[in-house]
């Protein structure tokens, strides 16, 4: 039953964008640490990881996100989650895994929030 | 105050300004007239003198031409004529050699009154020259003013007049009389000093006489005295002889004059005098600056006096406002000051003070009160605390694959009530419950229902029907009940497994079933008497059985007589329509006070009222699982977990937690023991009323997950470790997480929060 798939779009780009959907536990997550190894680099500036296909997250799931999240933290990127389904946003919301601001519930949001991410850069290379 | 004394200013100095213009005009027009007049007098004056010397001269002159004289008595004549005119100082006379009988050789002689002396002095040699010169007079004349060095240089004019003898066409001589300028500044002198008068006397020939005016001298031609003073040019200008006007105009200097030019009664004499224009106003202005400063030192006094007079007035006044305004904040303490007078505002004063000590008093007395009723209040609500606590939690029974689940009310209408319920277990299958309503209401009604609740619950102990409960309670009762209070009251019992109910009734109403199909039916229970009178008769019991789904619900009369504003009752109607929309015997007790709430229009109840509802539920069974130690069997357990849970009704986030609670824990299992060769994983998942069991057993190593440190989850990301947070997931959505091990195995037992709270 535990089954976990998952998609990666974006080519070799600063910005990786990853859908993941069925279930995220102990028995699945080896496979999206795999799947993550060759994005968690510093050319990665942005990993968008879409949930909305994920039905359940334990704390192993978490644990991968988390990881991923603190590897590219090192380089400066950010690891940003698309569209939990309630259940797995509560779980998200009990560990303070992400920040909240880095949870996005639709594209808007997340489009809102990068193009606020590139104007402060600009003023910070300005 | 400020403003009247603005206003009073004002009006004084509008009325001094008034004054001060119509004295103004007043006085000018006076200060003309008196100038006129002046100008009319002195100028007389000046004539008159003149007109004495001329006549002096005339004198001197008449008995020339007709009679003889000798020099003797020509010298006499002379003498006679300085003397005899006190206007005229010096005399003379002139007489050509040859021309009258009595001095052939000529008369040149001239007398000069000097220090009361009459000096003459005479010419002897009498020259042609001299006669031609003294002959061109033809006419009466006067001379221009000249200095008389014979005078001691004093100022003099002269007139001077031809002497014709009779017969005679050509001049023999002239005759003369001095004028000293001092007898003519006499005549001036008489001019008032005090109006800054200036007088000026012009001659005929244009010139200055005399002249009051500095720097003017005598003998001065009028155009330089018109250039000293060109202000007069209107009026003397341009060889202007115009007597009897008038001019205000203002001098080089600045100052104002009034000037008037009068004619003399000789021709060609004209006198002007000036009158400083400033100076006639000068005892006006002290005055009105007198009147001014009398003016506001008298509205000064008056302000002082008002003052004085209006504190007076005010202060009682001030004083009453100050009160008023302590009385508005609510600060009663301080008394007014006496006020004796028995004017209104001593009266209202009195009136005050009267009010403030009432209301101290009664502030007093209500402080007092509210005291009281607070300790009332206070016992009131221990003796709430009291009657609430008698009231035991409704317990749950299960038994034969049944539970019977109770839920019961108790709201009495003031703090304590008479209404009551009890819901207890008497068997290990059968539950018994009592509901009853005592006569009256408040404290007496709580206190025998008390009693009345205390005889139950001995009763319910010794007995297992419900007419034999109530039988015995009735006679205990009975006795000792001088008070005759009555309490009415259901007892049923339900056997958990069977359904079987039984209910018997002292004089209470029937309860309600509510049928799995939402159908409300009345039970028939015939009564017995109320519990506290005493009657040979039993309780008839009644009997039935409570299926699956069902629930019995009995009340007392506070629900059912419950009204609206309309006056209507709630009803037994009302009642059912509740019940029967309500078909989960744990929401009906709610349900039913909102619906009364809603008919009544207000929360609180005018009533006692009690509820007691008893359901009868077959009881879910648990899901069993049992696994074996990998991940492919923890995978397997989870998707029966899932399912076993949604065949029983549990909802999908339930299932969802309850999997992950399962897969955290036995994932702990999996990840950390080293040999998991004979290990199993066993999953007990109960679902209640109080939430989902579960108990997760496991062979392996003891392990006590309860004991493992919070994460600390407000550290920043970059520095928590990655892992560690399934033990927290566990707690957050548990309750009772308990872990024991016993015979070897670890034993893990939780209850899972209902969907929707968590512990963050």
């Amino acid at each position: 039953m535990s089954r976990l798939n998952l998609r990666i779009d974006g080519g070799n780009g600063p910005y990786q964008r990853m859908h993941l959907s069925g279930r995220l536990d102990g028995s699945t997550h080896a496979a999206l640490d795999e799947a993550l190894e060759p994005l968690l680099h510093e050319g990665t500036h942005i990993l968008e990881i879409n949930l909305a296909g994920l039905d359940y997250i334990s704390s192993a799931g978490l644990r991968s996100i988390f990881r991923a999240r603190k590897m590219l933290s090192t380089h400066a990127g950010r690891v940003l989650l698309m569209q939990p389904q309630p259940p797995v946003r509560k779980v998200f919301e009990l560990v303070k895994a992400v920040p909240v601001d880095e949870v996005f519930a639709s594209q808007d949001e997340l489009d809102d929030y990068l193009a606020a991410i590139q104007a402060r850069m600009a003023e910070d290379d300005y | 105050m400020l403003w009247s004394c603005l206003v009073q200013g004002a009006l004084l100095l509008t009325l001094v300004s008034l004054f001060y213009l119509g004295a103004r005009s007043l006085v000018r027009q006076q200060a003309e007239r008196e100038l006129v007049h002046l100008a009319e007098q002195t100028a007389r004056s000046l004539g008159n003198t003149l007109r004495s010397a001329e006549i002096s001269a005339e004198m001197l002159l008449a008995p020339l031409r007709d009679q003889h004289f000798d020099t003797a008595q020509l010298h006499s004549l002379l003498q006679a004529a300085v003397t005899a005119d006190p206007n005229v100082d010096g005399a003379r006379v002139f007489i050509e050699p040859g021309r009258l009988p009595g001095v052939p050789a000529g008369y040149d002689c001239h007398a000069q009154l000097r220090l009361g002396v009459v000096e003459r002095r005479c010419k002897g040699d009498i020259t042609n020259e001299e006669a031609t010169r003294q002959l061109r007079v033809h006419s009466p004349m006067w001379t221009a003013p000249y200095a008389n060095a014979d005078a001691g240089g004093g100022l003099f004019i002269t007139h001077t007049i031809p002497l014709h003898a009779t017969g005679h066409t050509l001049p023999a001589g002239v005759v003369s009389v001095d004028v000293p300028l001092q007898r003519l500044r006499l005549d001036l002198g008489r001019l008032p000093g005090t109006v800054g008068l200036r007088a000026t006397l012009l001659a005929p020939d244009q010139r200055v006489v005399l002249s009051s005016t500095e720097g003017v001298h005598a003998g001065l031609p009028i155009r330089d005295y018109l250039r000293l003073r060109p202000d007069l040019a209107p009026l003397l200008g341009h060889g202007s002889t115009t007597a009897g006007t008038e001019l205000d105009h203002r001098s080089s200097e600045g100052v104002r004059f009034l000037t008037r030019v009068a004619a003399l009664e000789q021709p060609g004499w004209r006198l002007v005098l000036s009158a400083d224009h400033d100076l006639l106003l000068a005892d006006l202005r002290t005055v009105t600056w007198g009147t001014v400063a009398l003016g506001v030192l008298g509205l000064l006094l008056w302000l002082v006096l008002v003052r004085r007079h209006a504190q007076h007035l005010l202060q009682p006044m001030e004083a009453l406002t100050a009160a008023a305004r302590r009385f508005d904040a609510g600060h009663f303490e301080q008394p007014l000051a006496a006020d004796e007078q028995d004017d209104e505002v001593g009266q209202v004063s009195r009136a005050f003070e009267h009010a403030r000590r009432s209301i101290v008093q009664q502030m007093a007395t209500i402080a007092e009160l509210a005291s009281a009723r607070e300790r009332n209040q206070s016992e009131l609500r221990i003796a709430h605390g009291i009657q609430q606590g008698m009231l035991a939690e409704p317990p749950q029974l299960s038994g034969g694959g049944y539970q019977l689940r109770t839920c019961a009310l108790l709201v009495p209408a003031r703090e304590v009530g008479g209404d009551f319920q009890h819901v207890a277990c008497i068997a290990p299958t059968r539950l018994c419950f009592v509901i009853g309503d005592v006569s009256g209401n408040g404290v007496p009604a709580a206190l025998f229902m008390a009693r009345v609740l205390t005889i139950l619950e001995a009763a319910m102990h010794l007995h297992q029907h419900p007419d034999r409960i109530l039988a015995d309670a009735a006679r205990t009762l009975a006795d000792r009940n001088e008070s005759c209070m009555f309490a009415t009251v259901l007892c049923g019992v339900v056997d958990v497994a069977t359904g079987m109910y039984e209910l018997a009734s002292a004089g209470h109403e029937s309860p309600l079933r509510r049928q799995a199909n939402g159908r409300v039916r009345v039970l028939p229970v015939r009564s017995g008497a109320a519990l506290g009178i005493p009657t040979g008769y039993g309780f008839p019991l009644s009997h039935g059985v409570l299926a699956d789904g069902e629930y019995l619900l009995a009340y007392t009369d506070g629900i059912t007589e419950a009204q609206c504003p309309q006056q209507t009752w709630f009803g037994l109607d009302g009642l059912r329509a509740a019940v029967a929309a309500v078909a989960d015997d744990r929401l009906v007790c709610a349900h039913t006070v909102r619906a009364l709430e809603g008919f009544t229009g207000s929360e609180h109840a005018h009533d006692d009222m009690a509820l007691v509802v008893i359901g009868r539920h077959v009881m879910p069974s648990p899901v069993t699982l049992q696994a074996p130690a990998t991940l492919g069997g923890l995978q397997r357990l989870l998707a029966c977990l899932e399912d076993g849970l949604r065949t029983r009704g549990v909802d999908g986030e339930q299932v969802h937690r309850a999997q992950l609670v399962v897969d955290e824990l036995c994932g702990n299992v999996i990840a950390h023991q080293r040999d998991l060769t004979h290990v199993t994983l066993d999953v007990v998942a109960t679902p209640t009323d109080d939430g989902l069991v579960l108990d997760v057993r496991d062979g392996g190593e003891a392990f006590d997950p309860t004991r493992v440190p919070a994460p600390d989850l407000d550290a920043p990301l970059a520095n928590r470790p990655i892992g560690g947070l399934g033990l927290h997931l566990v707690r957050s959505m548990s309750s009772r997480f308990q872990y024991r091990r016993r015979e070897g195995v670890n034993h893990i037992h939780l209850v899972l929060l209902p969907a929707g709270p968590s512990k963050e």
